[in-house]
C-alpha cells in the first residue's frame, strides 16, 4: 500500500503527541519531540519500503526519540550534579534489582536473619508459581506499574478479566503471605 | 519455621526482584519485531505464550507493547486526525526545520545532505567537539571518536581507526564512542579495561535513521589506559552459558592537560 507523507502526518501527528504525553513528557516538550519524530520520518520516508505498517514504523521512531530525550535529560542532570564515581556506584546499588534480590534472599550479616529471608523468598516464589499463569502475569504487570487497560492489551484479555484476576490473586496471596510481606495491594489508578 | 515477627518485606519490590532474576535466566528474549508481531496477533500460539511470559517479567518490553497498542488505537480514532489546513501548516513548519529540506523521496543528494547534517549535529552540537590539528587528540567540550571498522549505512561517517588513542582533556566529564550497530533488546554494552568501569555510566543511545548506536562514557571513570568496549549477546545463565561477544572495540584513553 502506497502512502503519502502528508497522509502519514495527518493521521499520526496527534497520536504521536499523545504517546509522549502518556510517557511523562512535559506539555511544552511534547510538540518538539513530535516534530523531531516526523523530521526523522521525513528523512527516512524515501527508504521506507512498506515492510512494516506505517503506523508501527512511526511508533518505533517516536519511541527512539523518547529514549534519546530521556538519556539527554539524564546526562544533563549528571553534568549538573557533578556525580562522583563513588556516588554513581552507590546509585547503582540503590536501584539494582539484583541488590533488592540479595537483600531479600540471604544477604544479611545475621545468619539467622539470612535464613529467614531466604525462606521468605522461597515462600513468595512458590505462592506466585501456584497461581494460574494468566493471574500471575496480571500481578507482575500490575506491579510494574501498568494500568488495567494496559495489562489487558499486553495479555490480550479483557479489562474485566484483569480486574477479576487481581482480586483473586490479592485474596490468595494475602492468605499465604500476609504474615511475611506488606503492601499486597494492586489497587490505585485503573 | 519462619518467624513472622521479623520485619515484613514490601511485596511489590520482592516480586519485581524475583521477576528480574527470572528474566535474566530466560533463554528466550523477543526482538522488537517479535513484540510488534505479538501485538498484531501474528505469532503462533506457542510463540505468543513465550512472549506473554516474557512480557510479565520485563517492564520495558511490556511498556513497548502497551504503548504500541494504545498508539494504534489512537491512530484509528478519526477525531484525532488533523484537518487539511492543520496538516499543511504542520508540514510547512517541518520543512523549515534544519534538515527538513525538500519533499521526501527526493534525490540521493538530499539524503546525503541530511546524513551530513546529522553527523555534524552529533559531532558539533550534542558534544561540542572541536578537533585540534594533531592526530588523535581532541580538546574543548567533550571529545568524540567514531569507530569506522564497520561502514555505516549512509557512508558518510568516518573517524579514527580501531584501537586508536582517545585524547581527553583534563576536566572533561565525558566523551562518546559512536559505532554503527542495530541495537537489540537482548544485547548488552560493557566496557572493560585498566580503570574501574561502572556500567551504569554507559549512556547507550539509539538512532533510527543513521542505524548507529552511540555510547557515552563518563571519563571520570576511565583513567588513562587500555580499554575494550564489548557488545554482548544473550546467554542462558541457568546453563552456566557465558554471553557471546558480538563485537569488540579496543581503545586507549590518554588525558591531555591543555583545554580550551
Amino acid at each position: 500500500m502506497k502512502i503519502e507523507f502528508k497522509e502519514l502526518y495527518a493521521v499520526h501527528y496527534k497520536p504521536v503527541v499523545r504517546f509522549f504525553a502518556r510517557n511523562g513528557v512535559p506539555e511544552e516538550r511534547q510538540k518538539d519531540l513530535a516534530s523531531e519524530t516526523f523530521l526523522r520520518a521525513y528523512r527516512g520516508f524515501p527508504d521506507f519500503r512498506g515492510d512494516a505498517k506505517p503506523s508501527t514504523w512511526l511508533f518505533r521512531i517516536a519511541r527512539h526519540v523518547l529514549y534519546n530525550a530521556r538519556r539527554d535529560n539524564q546526562a544533563a542532570k549528571r553534568r549538573g550534579e557533578e556525580v562522583s564515581l563513588e556516588a554513581a556506584q552507590e546509585d547503582g546499588k540503590q536501584f539494582s534489582y539484583d541488590g533488592v534480590y540479595k537483600g531479600l534472599a540471604g544477604n544479611s550479616s545475621d545468619p539467622l536473619q539470612s535464613i529467614l529471608e531466604t525462606e521468605k523468598a522461597a515462600l513468595l516464589t512458590k505462592a506466585l508459581a501456584d497461581l494460574p499463569n494468566q493471574m500471575r502475569y496480571c500481578v507482575e504487570l500490575r506491579l510494574q506499574g501498568l494500568k488495567y487497560r494496559e495489562i489487558a492489551a499486553v495479555q490480550k484479555i479483557s479489562v474485566e478479566t484483569v480486574k477479576a484476576h487481581l482480586f483473586q490473586a490479592r485474596k490468595r496471596l494475602k492468605e499465604l503471605l500476609g504474615e511475611y510481606f506488606e503492601q499486597i495491594e494492586f489497587g490505585g489508578e485503573s | 519455621m519462619s518467624d513472622s515477627k521479623s520485619p515484613k518485606l514490601p511485596f511489590p519490590e520482592a516480586v519485581r526482584a524475583l521477576s528480574e532474576e527470572e528474566r535474566r535466566d530466560l533463554p528466550f528474549v523477543p526482538t522488537e519485531d517479535a513484540l510488534v508481531a505479538y501485538q498484531a496477533g501474528e505469532l503462533s500460539d506457542e510463540a505468543a505464550d513465550q512472549v506473554r511470559r516474557y512480557l510479565a517479567i520485563d517492564p520495558e518490553a511490556a511498556r513497548f507493547v502497551a504503548d504500541l497498542d494504545q498508539f494504534l488505537h489512537d491512530v484509528e480514532d478519526k477525531s484525532l486526525h488533523l484537518s487539511d489546513h492543520e496538516t499543511a501548516q504542520g508540514l510547512r513548519a517541518l520543512q523549515r526545520e534544519p534538515g527538513g529540506g525538500s519533499s521526501p523521496g527526493g534525490s540521493w543528494f538530499f539524503k546525503a545532505a541530511a546524513a551530513v547534517f546529522l553527523v555534524t549535529t552529533v559531532v558539533s552540537v550534542l558534544w561540542g567537539m572541536q578537533q585540534r590539528g594533531h592526530g588523535d587528540v581532541f580538546a574543548g567540550g567533550m571529545s568524540i571518536t567514531m569507530l569506522d571498522d564497520l561502514e555505516p549505512q549512509n557512508g558518510n561517517t568516518r573517524g579514527p581507526k580501531r584501537g586508536q588513542k582517545v585524547g581527553v582533556p583534563q576536566g572533561d566529564r565525558d566523551f562518546a564512542l559512536v559505532f554503527p550497530l542495530e541495537p537489540r533488546l537482548d544485547q548488552v554494552v560493557v566496557v572493560r579495561g585498566d580503570g574501574v568501569v561502572v556500567d551504569d555510566a554507559l549512556d547507550v543511545r539509539y538512532s533510527v535513521d543513521l542505524s548507529c548506536q552511540t555510547v557515552r562514557l563518563l571519563t571520570a571513570n576511565y583513567p588513562a589506559g587500555q580499554y575494550i568496549l564489548r557488545l554482548l549477546g544473550s546467554a542462558n545463565r541457568r546453563n552456566g552459558e557465558k554471553p557471546q561477544i558480538l563485537k569488540e572495540y579496543p581503545f586507549e584513553v590518554v588525558y591531555v592537560s591543555e583545554t580550551r
